[in-house]
């Protein structure tokens, strides 16, 4: 008999539960059954696209148990830390059809639901034998442990699953490619001779029964395998093309493993290599880490000693003549660029003070502006847009400005231009048709353009004026006050379901 | 009830705060009345429709700085029948009819509310001023216990009657103010109706993530986290919550959100969600986060470690929030929570992160 847990409860009789800090009773403990070993394999396969199984792993047990009516079924039980993980894999059990338990030593009491969205707590605790006992909504069961199954054991064991189509790699960044003996120099010949980069290690068999059948391996490594390579090579008898799914592991290709394998690394040692084959329904354990040399280093290379392409020069080295040609303002038929300051002949003074009344002060923040005896010169951080006045110029370089539709002539880098005009952040350097020489103003002698064209305001003591009336404010939170239902207050719902709106 | 009570009693203290009065839930003929009076209604003719215009748009203006203009549609009217079907399935006197006839309230609740994700900014924000209240709404449930029994009334005063000659007849009162969704006893149907308002409103969902039920989900509400807007008000709605709070919740969705769709583009920008909220929380702190260092605190709970590890992930490949300089000061608090957070997530999982967020940025350490 379970009871729901209620908010703030902090007293269980299940032994191992109590509540985490979104009080949900949780156990240290998460118990999940299975009917059958599919239902469990699918839960590994989701739960590891999902989540991590290297965080569940060290805690994780798989056991077949007993019912005392001799009925198998598989309970895994895996340390949780949070309601967060819990829950996950409680979703992802529940998605397919297992039940989910939560507690400590052999008491697992049934995880919430959302029939009680803080969990469950049993009335009494049972004292039936068994080595787990399980209180679900509907019964109390006690289990008997068959035996334990080993989940690298289940791993090793598990058929690889075709993929159907052209094989894909997806992002890999590199490939191996596992050739046997014979095949290796000559695979290496093919790879550098066609420029594919590589680097390879050979294997030893790994020592087993003597009427085994022992197969040395070459297992080179391949980045950037042209997909033709990679098609010739799927075909191609005695090689296999693995992708890397980890440090030491590699599924071959056109295949995937039912559980997502990066996903439980530490299954996997670090002293040894796997190569998970489909088409040989095997996973070959090699003696590692492997130590990958340049492929190259394996290729006997020809030599003509006839041939020497190296040419003596008899050319001699002397002073170059002085070469100098003076900067050019041109036409350009280079689409323009972005529009950074302006030249304005003092007649346009009048306008420029009429459009700082107008324009906002969001748009006028940046503008910075100089006076000098001939021009007013309007310098934007961002774009000169908002202001439609004078000669349009646009900035080349840091501190080098030359109007919109021009550039310098030689077409030059312009931080070169920059740095021969001696242009930069603390002086700006203006080119202009219709000025005889350059035009250079010194940074210090821009000011804002809001301050600038800002006249002398009087000001004017205020007087403290009546009290403020504040706005009205939010009532607060909605509160539900229990209105009269009346007997016939579900009429329209009682016949069918009423049409949706 | 009338369509004008529904607005009056119901819609206006949904959107704006006070006494919800729940009665008896709204069919399919009732929902029209409520539509027809509502939609289309000139505002100066319906005077609870300008009470709730004026409270959306208060709610609006919290969010955005220029709210757009909320009219008294379709959707907002569906999202009000909805929640209060659902409001009604914990009424007291619920229990007396037939639980066939309670579902098909829920079904009819949940098909108002399943308005599916909204497609504009303004819907978004819309949606979001007539359910904004939704993890607050409230009930104040009243035991009395008396020489001869007990009785509870649940979002009702108890009658006078009972309460007389206390002394001889040993009255004993105790109120409890209940948070509806958390300690209410929502049934089942009720909280699927609260999952289709979320989907519906996922503004509301980004900003509500410390619940229970449903987890938050970030793979929905990211896509509304590219307007700048209503990114900062997010942003600055989980630091007035404090980030020890949203780090659980943010960690789970975050890990969720990695294991559906590892090295997709909205990992990125979920990393980069969670990676300004450092930032944020570093630059508005003169000294180091206290929450952070200490001992036996919410980060170092086990739930929290995904939150800390993304901003580790982040700051080791040089991503850093665009628009923010790195003075010398804040560069040095930054990095020395980016080693802070690595040493409380762990480099492994640090790693699994910085793995999805791509190749580093130039410059990086």
């Amino acid at each position: 008999m379970l009871e729901r847990v209620a908010l703030n409860q902090t007293r269980f009789h299940a032994p191992g539960l109590a509540p985490d800090g979104r009080g949900v009773a949780l156990g240290p403990k998460l118990a999940l059954l299975f009917a059958s070993l599919d239902r469990l394999v699918g839960f590994f396969r989701i739960y590891s696209e999902q989540a991590s199984l290297d965080d569940v792993l060290p805690s994780l047990h798989i056991h077949r148990v007993r019912t005392p009516v001799a009925a198998h079924e598989l309970l895994v039980v895996l340390a949780v830390d949070s309601s967060y993980a819990a829950d996950r894999a409680a979703r992802v059990a529940r998605l397919l059809g297992g039940l989910c338990f939560t507690g400590a030593g052999k008491h697992f009491v049934q995880y919430r639901d959302e029939s009680s969205p803080l969990g469950y707590d049993v009335a009494e605790v049972t004292q039936q034998s068994g080595d787990f006992v399980l209180y679900g909504d509907a019964f109390t069961q006690a289990y008997a442990r068959a035996e334990e199954v080993s989940f690298a054991q289940l791993l090793f064991r598990l058929q690889l699953i075709q993929v159907p189509g052209p094989p894909e790699v997806g992002d890999a960044e590199f490939l191996y490619v596992a050739a046997r003996r014979g095949l290796g120099q000559a695979l290496l010949r093919y790879l550098w001779r066609n420029r594919v980069a590589c680097e390879a290690a050979f294997c030893d068999p790994p020592e087993g029964s003597a009427f085994r059948e022992q197969n040395a391996l070459w297992i080179v490594r391949v980045r950037g395998l042209p997909a033709r390579m990679l098609r010739l090579f799927v075909r191609t008898p005695g090689l296999s093309v693995y992708r890397p799914v980890g440090a030491n592991v590699a599924i071959e290709v056109g295949y995937r493993h039912p559980i997502a394998l990066e996903s439980c690394a530490q299954v996997f040692a670090a002293g040894k290599f796997y190569l998970f084959s489909g088409q040989r329904d095997a996973a070959e354990v090699l003696a590692g880490p492997l130590d990958f040399v340049p492929g190259d280093a394996f290729v006997q290379p020809t030599w003509d000693l006839a041939r020497d392409r190296r040419v003596l020069s008899d050319a001699r080295s002397r002073k170059p003549a002085p070469l100098e040609v003076p900067l050019k303002l041109v036409p350009s038929f280079a689409p323009p660029r972005r529009v950074s300051a302006a030249l304005l002949p003092w007649a346009q003074a009048s306008w420029l003070k009429k459009l700082v009344y107008a324009l906002p002060p969001t748009l006028l923040r940046g503008h910075r502006v100089a006076a000098t005896a001939e021009l007013l010169v309007v310098v934007a951080d961002s774009s000169l847009d908002v202001i439609p006045l004078g000669t349009p110029m646009q900035e080349l370089a840091p501190g080098l400005y030359v109007p919109v539709g021009y550039e310098l002539a030689p077409r030059t880098s312009p931080e070169v231009l920059a740095q021969h005009a001696g242009a930069g952040p603390e002086r700006l350097i203006f080119f202009a048709p219709f000025l005889e020489r350059p035009l250079a103003v010194e940074a210090s002698a821009l000011a804002p353009l809001e301050r600038r064209t800002l006249a002398e305001i009087e000001i004017q003591r205020a007087e403290p004026a009546e009290e403020l009336v504040l706005a009205e404010e939010p009532s607060g939170e909605p509160e539900i006050v229990s209105g009269k239902v009346g007997r016939f207050a579900l009429w329209g719902f009682k016949s069918e379901k009423p049409e949706p709106p | 009830m009338t369509p004008d009570h529904f607005l009056a009693q119901v819609m206006l203290p949904l959107c704006q705060g006070g006494p919800v009065e729940v009665a008896a839930p709204l069919d399919s003929a009732a929902y029209d009345e409520v539509r027809r009076l509502a939609v289309g209604a000139e505002l100066a003719e319906l005077a609870p429709a300008v009470a709730i215009a004026r409270a959306r748009r208060r709610v609006a203006a919290e969010v955005v700085l220029a709210p757009p203009t909320l009219a008294l549609d379709e959707e907002a009217v569906r999202l009000a029948v909805g929640l209060y079907d659902a409001l009604f399935l914990t009424h007291p006197d619920a229990r007396r009819h037939r639980i066939g006839v309670r579902q098909r309230v829920a079904e009819f609740a949940g098909e108002c509310a399943a308005l599916g994700a909204p497609a504009t900014r303004s819907q978004l924000i819309g949606r979001h001023t007539v359910v904004h209240n939704l993890f607050r709404v409230g009930r104040t449930d009243h035991r009395v216990s008396f020489w001869v029994g007990k009785r509870e009334f649940r979002g009702r005063k108890p009658p006078q009657r009972l309460l007389r000659w206390p002394g001889v007849r040993r009255v004993q009162v105790q109120t409890v103010r209940l948070n509806w969704y958390r300690q209410a006893g929502v049934p089942a149907p009720a909280r699927q109706v609260v999952r289709h308002i979320l989907e519906a409103s996922p503004l509301t969902d980004l900003l509500n993530p410390v619940r229970l039920d449903p987890p938050l989900a970030l793979a929905v509400g990211l896509k509304y986290l590219s307007d700048p807007e209503i990114a900062r008000f997010v942003a600055y709605e989980y630091l007035k919550l404090g980030l020890p709070q949203v780090a659980a919740p943010l960690s789970a969705a975050l890990a969720e959100l990695v294991g559906e769709r590892p090295g997709g583009p909205e990992v990125r920008a979920a990393l980069a969600f969670v990676c300004h909220l450092h930032v944020l929380e570093a630059m508005v702190e003169s000294a180091e986060a206290q929450w952070l260092s200490a001992e036996g605190g919410p980060a170092r709970a086990p739930e929290a470690r995904d939150f800390l590890a993304a901003f580790a992930a982040a700051w080791g490949r040089g991503h850093v929030p665009p628009g923010i300089e790195l003075e010398a000061g804040l560069s040095e608090r930054l990095a020395r929570r980016a080693d802070l957070c690595e040493r409380i997530a762990g480099a492994a999982r640090v790693e699994a992160l910085a793995a999805a967020l791509g190749p580093p940025a130039p410059g990086a350490c």
